[in-house]
């Protein structure tokens, strides 16, 4: 996988997992449906523009299945699969889970990463135009 | 030929229920606490002929004065005041039968809503004869017209009142909401106007600043945040046009300056990239209206159009003082502007910004400048105020006022929030391109919120 589908599917897992911030407003002035090169992305990202188009701030697989229906049932799994190993929070979380655990270990001083989902969005961008 | 009013009404037989009207006036002689009651909806344009109008001036007059409402007071009355039509003992003999308790709410509402009836005919047809004269102005004419469907159509009794239970309930609903992420108020990419939630619906929001210090520059900035949202938005500039405020809107992201897109030969990657990025943002729902020739009515009545047709929420008014320019009591008009601009606001249930200057009768603003009248700081709920001093290099300002005096004024500006009502007062430095005549949060300048540049991604 390159970096670039990487961060794809981490910026399209971050929009699907709600938990606790509006990412959608970090991204909707960057990316747009264009830009994006993995079919299944291209839909699901399509999807939660037109979830926030009717005033829905809610874009989970399960609202989103809920209100398309039988139309994505080929894609509920692989939303599903994103949403749980590529939301942002999900893996910086776990990234300062790892690096508390290793300054444990081996005596380093612990250093978390204060990173946020707009470097990513960013670094996307920059991604898609060279 | 232009009609009588006499002949305009004898033309059309008006509703109405002489029974029914009957029936209210029995009930009210017979029970004199059903006036308080329903004093709110009680009024002698409920009855059709002058003779009931007077029997009920005559008993709403005796019950006011504290007597009883038996047939020789009420004949007494009659005879000392004028109700407007001579009354006999035998008028208040041959409706006292009619009662009616049961049905008297019904009988009432039934009134009104004839009588609603009656006065909007009546109106229209008057205002009918203003408009076919051709020395009346139409769009004036236009605008009372609707205020004055507005009055009839808003004297609903009590329709348009709440009970503390109605008022609690919808507050519970917004705050449900809001837990759920959806918001009533705009996001505009700025954290004075989003942390206070400045553009909510029924909110006038006034902007001002010095000339040439970036009102129009920070408005258009609003709009295509909000826009990029997806809720339309409409511009009303008297100053520039369209095309003008198009290309500020593009030049940041085409990293070229608004004059060169305008005016210059572009190379061609700066078409590539002028094409990419209008491509982005011509699907913005963005209208414009820049007519230097129109009024202020027309404007409020372009509002309307848009809102309804286009279901805009935000409207932006580009500039108070140039559209006064054409009255002769610039105050006066000032005043009346400011004043329909909150009121549009709250009728149409949208966010009005209103772009103002200043006297510059200091180096800093301050609300007490606010050009040409004291109504603009009564009607507005919020007034944010710009404050620039690098637009002026001859006053030699170095340093902002107060709040954020460490820090530099070079490309650089500071949002006064100097009213906000319910919200409070606050202030925040931000960021301004000079080159794109473009406003920022700080955070977004060229280095970023993740300050380890040469760092990569963690993960």
């Amino acid at each position: 996988m390159s970096r670039r589908e990487y961060i794809e599917n981490i910026i399209i897992g971050t929009l699907l997992d709600y938990s606790g911030g509006d990412y959608y407003q970090d991204c909707k002035c960057s990316i747009t449906e264009d830009m994006i090169q993995d079919e299944t992305n291209k839909r699901i990202f399509h999807l939660i523009c037109d979830m926030r188009k009717k005033g829905k701030a809610m874009t989970t697989p399960l609202d989103l299945y809920q209100e398309y229906g039988f139309m994505i049932e080929d894609m509920v799994a692989d939303m599903c699969e994103k949403c749980n190993e590529y939301s942002f929070l999900h893996l910086k979380t776990e990234y300062n889970e790892n690096r508390f655990i290793q300054s444990l270990i081996t005596g380093e001083k612990y250093k978390r990463t204060d990173v946020q989902f707009t470097d990513y969005v960013n670094q996307y961008f920059k991604l898609s135009y060279e | 030929m232009n009609k009588t009013k006499t002949e305009i009404y004898e033309q059309v037989s008006q509703p109405h229920d002489t029974e029914t009207e009957r029936a209210v006036l029995s009930t009210l002689m017979r029970y004199n606490d059903k006036i308080a009651l329903y004093s709110d909806l009680l009024d002698a344009s409920l009855f059709y002929y002058d003779k009931e109008k007077a029997i009920f001036r005559t008993i709403f007059g005796v019950v006011e004065g504290g007597g009883i409402t038996d047939i020789n007071s009420l004949y007494n009355y009659s005879q000392s005041h004028d109700v407007g039509f001579e009354l006999f003992r035998n008028d208040f003999v041959e409706i006292v039968s009619n009662l009616n308790l049961t049905t008297l709410e019904q009988d009432i509402m039934r009134l009104r809503d004839m009588g609603r009836r009656r006065t909007s005919w009546r109106m229209l047809q008057e205002q009918s004869q203003r408009i076919l004269d051709m020395t009346n102005d139409f769009d004036e004419e236009m605008n009372v017209t609707m205020s004055m469907m507005n009055e009839v159509q808003g004297d609903c009794g009590n329709a348009g009142i709440s009970s503390q239970e109605d008022a609690v309930q919808e507050l519970v609903t917004i705050i449900k909401e809001n837990q759920q992420g959806k918001h009533n108020h705009l996001i505009t990419g700025f954290k004075l106007f989003d942390e206070h939630y400045l553009l909510r619906p029924d909110t006038l929001t006034v902007i001002a600043a010095f000339t040439s210090v970036g009102k129009s520059a920070l408005a258009m900035n609003i709009v295509q945040a909000v826009a990029s949202g997806g809720v339309p938005c409409a511009y009303y500039s008297l100053e520039m046009g369209k095309t003008e405020l198009v290309s500020r809107c593009i030049s940041m992201e085409a990293n070229m300056t608004a004059s060169t897109i305008m005016n210059k030969r572009l190379t061609k990657e700066q078409m590539e990239k002028v094409f990419e990025v209008t491509a982005k943002n011509k699907a913005l729902p963005i209208f414009y209206d820049d007519r230097s020739t129109v009024s202020f009515d027309k404007t409020l009545r372009s509002i309307r159009t848009m809102v309804k047709t286009k279901g805009v929420k935000l409207v932006v008014i580009d500039y108070l003082q140039i559209y006064a320019q054409t009255s002769d009591d610039a105050e006066q008009s000032i005043s009346y502007m400011a004043r329909s601009a909150k009121n549009i606001a709250k009728e149409l249930g949208i966010a009005v910004i209103l772009i103002s200057q200043l006297n510059r009768s200091a180096l800093h603003p301050s609300i007490k400048m606010l050009r040409g009248s004291g109504q603009i700081e009564e009607s507005a709920d919020n007034i944010v105020l710009i404050d620039r001093p690098d637009a002026y290099p001859d006053n030699k300002v170095t340093r902002y006022e107060g709040e954020f005096k460490d820090k530099s004024i070079k490309n650089t500006a500071k949002l006064i929030l100097a009213k906000g009502r319910g919200v409070g007062i606050g202030c925040a430095l931000v960021g301004f391109d000079g080159a794109h005549t473009r406003f920022m949060e700080l955070e977004h300048v060229e280095g970023g919120s993740y300050k380890e540049q040469d760092e990569p991604l963690p993960f």
